[in-house]
């Protein structure tokens, strides 16, 4: 069985993709048990991380969803090639920024409109090939690239970078993404341990991850 | 129900500032605004070249008792004539401010409002979520210094540079965050203190030219008057207030708005309101503010604002210890609390409105410092005793016996003294006491407009700088020297 060798930017349903499987097929593939047990989430890996391919097959017919007699169903299918986006969006006080029209444009032009939901909660289908966009809510602009974060633990560089990428979402300043605890990550890290009620010390512990992810969301 | 994968959240970001850095201050009408640059150009005066008449009398009352004269600064900047006279002792020592400290707060507050005013201007922001972005943008972008600046050295030893607008203390840039481990008790100050709480200061239905700060109209008495904790008459005070009679409920300072607490660190003293206050201000833009002014300069120090303004208990660890001498959390000069209030009285700081806003403020009629102001349109007095106000002005402001046959006005009491407790109409002061607790040293800064013989009106700003507990006298004796040696100057010839 051949492997990949994780790239930043990628991620699992990329990977997927570009061989014909899904990527629930390769997440729950038997040779990819240490990668379940060291990632814990598919949509977060780390560049260097193994990802076991399966052997190529025949190929799968596509399933076809039964129809009701009486009744009208929508079948929704998903484009090939598309990834599911969810962000929700708070604005400096902390609240959700609910039922607000937003704007998207991803990266090789294509532009989308929107409303965030009642918790705030942006949701697209965006296709594999995109990793950049730019979302705008009000005033609020947010530039981003898509399939780069980050695991926090069992990485290279001890969870900085991811640690960074999120301090950053969750509206904190970080001067760069690189994997080095300078002193505005160290600073970010203060700051969000204090509004945590967490003991503050500028350093990545394990309860600083643990609050960061559930903070986060990934 | 939501379908697909949990949510990542993004916040709006909210770029924080690091490090302390100089950032434009701007002066005059926010469609034609110039950059604010030290004050005593725009006052025209040199500090360091002092009026010769002025300066006389203050060093032949320095002469009288040198002894006495070793600890306290004063200044004196006499506005009555055509061209200022400045005359000082001791007016560049640094020394703790105390509550003359809360002036220079609310420096800071009126300056950043105004700065944000013309930075609505200069990019045509007319949406406040914006402006505030915008502004974050900047103070952090003058953290990266330009390509190719110079360092510049302006001062050798501690030493200091500055590199484009970042600033360098012993070779490094200074974080504006602390560094003690969090406590249950300080874990707060780690919050917003490098960066400035813009949501809580301003309204946000208020605009952008100028923004507005947050107010509900508060009166004194809804202060919670247990917090006021250092002035044991006063809490005796207030607990004779009916408070529930005057259909008030009172409410922790922290949660008054931004304008209500400005109104009552100045005009009360209240010491919890400059906590919150320089907390949403952030100590950068303060401190900024006033190198800019020439309030601060590296090689003589001047107004520093480097502390939290705790009351009880004291911090671990400040931010800041004042660079030049590296003593004082919050330090002062006399000088440059003279200038500073010089300014404010002649509309040379930020712009005219927000100068009548601070002497409004700072307007003082019957009663001390801790007593709202009397107003000269509402007349509103609080429900003092003269007994309690003379008891708590007596232990201050005692003159000596020697200066008693003097006639009132100056002589027994100064007139910033009459000014507080006689309904005066031909003296009108303004001004910022300061009593540290514990020793309850004095300092005080003001300005005086009064009438004197022949119809003249004088004109002076001053400050007195650290009056020892142990020579309370001399706060009325400086004072009064100063508003004599005045009177004498300006005298008709």
């Amino acid at each position: 069985m051949s492997a990949h060798r994780v790239r930043q930017g990628e991620c699992l349903s990329a990977i997927a993709a570009a061989h014909g499987v899904t990527w629930r097929q390769l997440w729950d593939a038997d040779a990819n048990a240490g990668l379940r047990a060291r990632r814990k989430d598919p949509n977060v890996l780390h560049p260097g991380d193994e990802v076991a391919l399966p052997e190529p097959g025949p190929a799968r017919p596509r399933p076809r969803a039964p129809l009701a007699r009486d009744a009208v169903t929508t079948v929704v299918r998903r484009r090939a090639g598309d990834r599911p986006l969810a962000l929700r969006l708070v604005g400096h006080d902390g609240a959700p920024l609910a039922d607000r029209p937003y704007r998207l444009a991803l990266a090789g032009g294509e532009r989308r409109a929107g409303r965030t939901d009642g918790d705030g909660v942006v949701r697209e289908e965006v296709p594999m090939s995109v990793d950049a966009a730019t979302l705008e809510v009000g005033a609020h602009r947010w530039e981003l690239r898509l399939g780069h974060l980050n695991p926090l633990e069992e990485t290279d560089d001890g969870g900085v970078s991811g640690a960074q990428a999120r301090l950053r979402n969750l509206g904190l300043h970080v001067a760069a993404v690189d994997g080095a605890l300078d002193e505005s990550t160290a600073q970010a890290l203060r700051e969000f341990q204090a509004r945590e009620g967490l003991e503050v010390t500028g350093a990545l512990c394990a309860r600083t991850i643990a609050r960061l992810r559930d903070r986060h969301g990934a | 129900m939501a379908r697909g994968p949990a949510p990542q959240t993004l916040a709006a970001p909210r770029p924080r500032p690091a490090w302390f850095t100089l950032q434009e201050h701007w002066v005059g009408d926010p469609a034609s605004p110039r950059p604010l640059r030290p004050l005593h150009l725009d006052l025209g005066f040199d500090p360091d070249a002092p009026d010769p008449a002025l300066q006389a009398k203050l060093d032949a009352f320095v002469a009288a008792e040198p002894d006495r004269h070793t600890r306290t600064g004063f200044a004196v900047l006499d506005l009555s004539g055509p061209t200022p006279r400045y005359a000082g002792h001791l007016d560049t020592a640094l020394r703790y401010p105390a509550s003359t400290g809360k002036f220079m707060i609310m420096l800071g507050a009126y300056q950043l409002r105004h700065d944000l005013a013309v930075l609505a201007r200069q990019e045509s922001i007319g949406d406040l979520d914006a402006l505030f972005q915008r502004a974050r943008e900047r103070w952090v972008a003058a953290e990266t210094p330009a390509r190719g600046a110079k360092v510049e050295l302006l001062r050798r030893e501690p030493r200091i540079e500055r590199v484009d607008r970042l600033v360098r203390f012993g070779g490094r840039p200074r974080g504006l965050r602390f560094d003690a481990k969090a406590t249950a008790e300080t874990k707060e100050v780690h919050e917003h203190w490098g960066g400035v709480d813009l949501e809580r200061i301003f309204d946000p239905a208020g605009g952008t030219s100028p923004p507005r700060f947050r107010s509900d109209a508060l009166p004194y008495h809804a202060l919670y008057w247990h917090e006021y904790r250092t002035d044991k008459d006063f809490k005796a005070t207030f607990a004779k207030w009916d408070l529930a009679a005057l259909g008030l409920a009172p409410r922790p300072i922290a949660d008054w708005p931004f304008a209500d607490r400005l109104a009552t660190m100045i005009g009360f003293s209240h010491n919890y309101a400059p906590r919150e206050l320089a907390r949403d201000l952030g100590l950068m833009l303060v401190n900024s503010t006033f190198w800019a002014a020439g309030l601060y300069t590296p090689d003589q120090g001047g107004l520093w604002l480097g502390n939290p303004y705790w009351i009880n208990p004291a911090p671990p660890r400040v931010w800041s210890l004042e660079p030049t001498e590296g003593k004082l959390h919050t330090a002062a000069t006399a000088r440059a609390l003279c200038t500073a209030m010089a300014a404010v009285m002649k509309d040379k700081l930020v712009d005219p409105a927000a100068c009548r806003e601070m002497r409004r403020l700072m307007r003082k009629g019957q009663g001390l410092h801790r007593l709202a102001p009397a107003d000269e349109d509402e007349g509103w007095d609080p429900p003092l005793t003269q007994a309690e106000s003379d008891a708590y002005r007596d232990a201050v402001f005692d003159a000596p016996e020697r200066l008693a046959g003097n006639p009132p006005g100056y002589g027994t009491r100064s007139f910033v003294r009459d000014a507080l407790e006689l309904p005066r109409k031909d003296v009108v002061v303004h001004s910022k006491l300061g009593i540290n607790s514990k020793p309850a040293d004095v300092s005080d800064v003001a300005h005086v407009r009064r009438r004197a013989s022949g119809g003249r009106t004088l004109r002076y700003a001053v400050a007195i700088l650290d009056v020892a507990a142990a020579d309370f006298g001399l706060m009325a004796e400086v004072a009064c020297a100063i508003d004599k040696a005045v009177d004498e100057v300006n005298a008709p010839p």
